[in-house]
């Protein structure tokens, strides 16, 4: 138990560091992507800064933002985050065309819809995606997230659909799982003021 | 063939163009707050992209252009978490969605006026 504990403290104190090499690299090809100047004078700069802003989040590195994550590491499938990154650009092509169908037609078709439901995701991670990729999907934003308790906003009937059968949740599962199960549950919708407390 | 190129670059940057007066008219149009989020969310963010990714064409391979490519994935990244952070606030703070249903019923009573 007690060797455990220590393992489990090892371990997060190197990923920590782990995470601030990683950052403090992309910190600096972005200074020296944004600066354009290659001399030694420049660089030195750049890691200075780097440096600096190191100095400042190393507070915020150290807090535990997500507890649940620290004991598993999580392997992510490279090939779909691929696939479904064209896939949701595809997504934000349709949402656009939609919604400038919805704005130019003389009358807005429009239904909304208030649509609350919980999705086990694997990692905090995955339910920061799923939030944003519902945001760029064609018809619906995220309002609330709170742990695995989604509120989404849906501005046409058929626009939920993805959601409500969970393909969309079950394709970002797969980003860091082999398979998904069902991962949508408790599915309300709400379509009036009452309803909504 | 470098003709080419800029043509293709100002249909794209006009596209975009296109899409950002689209989430202007959305803002304009939609009747509440969480709807006219769907517009902004949306609509402004493919327009930016087509904006930027147009430019970056017309610059060519430069670093000018690497540039506008890191900006599109800011963008892409923070456009829907600002749109969420908005809409969460509203909630938050009691805002409520406006739905059909309550539409109809408000008007209902006044048609039987008449």
């Amino acid at each position: 138990m007690e060797k455990e504990k220590k393992n489990i403290f090892q371990e997060k104190r190197r990923r920590t560091w782990q995470g601030i090499l990683v950052q403090s690299a992309f910190l600096l090809a972005l200074w020296l992507l944004l600066s354009g100047y290659f001399d030694f004078f420049h660089i030195s700069l750049g890691v200075l800064s780097v440096t600096i802003v190191q100095l400042l989040n190393s507070k915020i590195n150290r807090l535990q933002f997500y507890k649940r994550d620290i004991p598993e590491w999580e392997r992510v499938y490279y090939g779909r985050a691929f696939m479904y990154l064209f896939w949701l650009i595809w997504q934000i092509v349709v949402a656009s065309l939609q919604v400038a169908y919805i704005v130019m037609h003389p009358r807005m078709p429009i239904n909304p819809s208030i649509l609350r439901f919980k999705a086990k995701m694997p990692n905090t991670g995955a339910s920061v995606i799923l939030g944003n990729s519902i945001t760029l999907t064609p018809g619906t934003v995220t309002v609330l997230l709170e742990g695995d308790d989604f509120t989404v906003h849906s501005l046409l009937d058929e626009s939920s659909a993805g959601l409500i059968d969970g393909t969309m949740p079950r394709k970002v599962t797969k980003l860091f799982r082999r398979s998904a199960g069902e991962v949508v549950s408790d599915i309300q919708i709400l379509r009036s003021k009452k309803e909504l407390h | 063939m470098s003709d080419f190129h800029h043509i293709l670059a100002i249909v794209i940057v006009a596209a975009g163009a296109f899409f950002l007066l689209i989430g202007s008219i959305g803002l304009l149009r939609l009747p509440d707050f969480f709807s006219r989020t769907h517009a902004t969310s949306k609509s402004d963010t493919l327009g930016i992209i087509l904006v930027l990714g147009g430019l970056a064409l017309y610059e060519g391979f430069s670093i000018n252009s690497a540039k506008l490519l890191v900006a599109i994935v800011f963008v892409g990244l923070a456009n829907p978490v600002g749109a969420h952070a908005l809409a969460r606030a509203a909630l938050r703070q009691g805002l409520k969605p406006w739905f059909k249903k309550d539409a109809l019923e408000k008007s209902e009573p006044e048609k039987d006026k008449k």
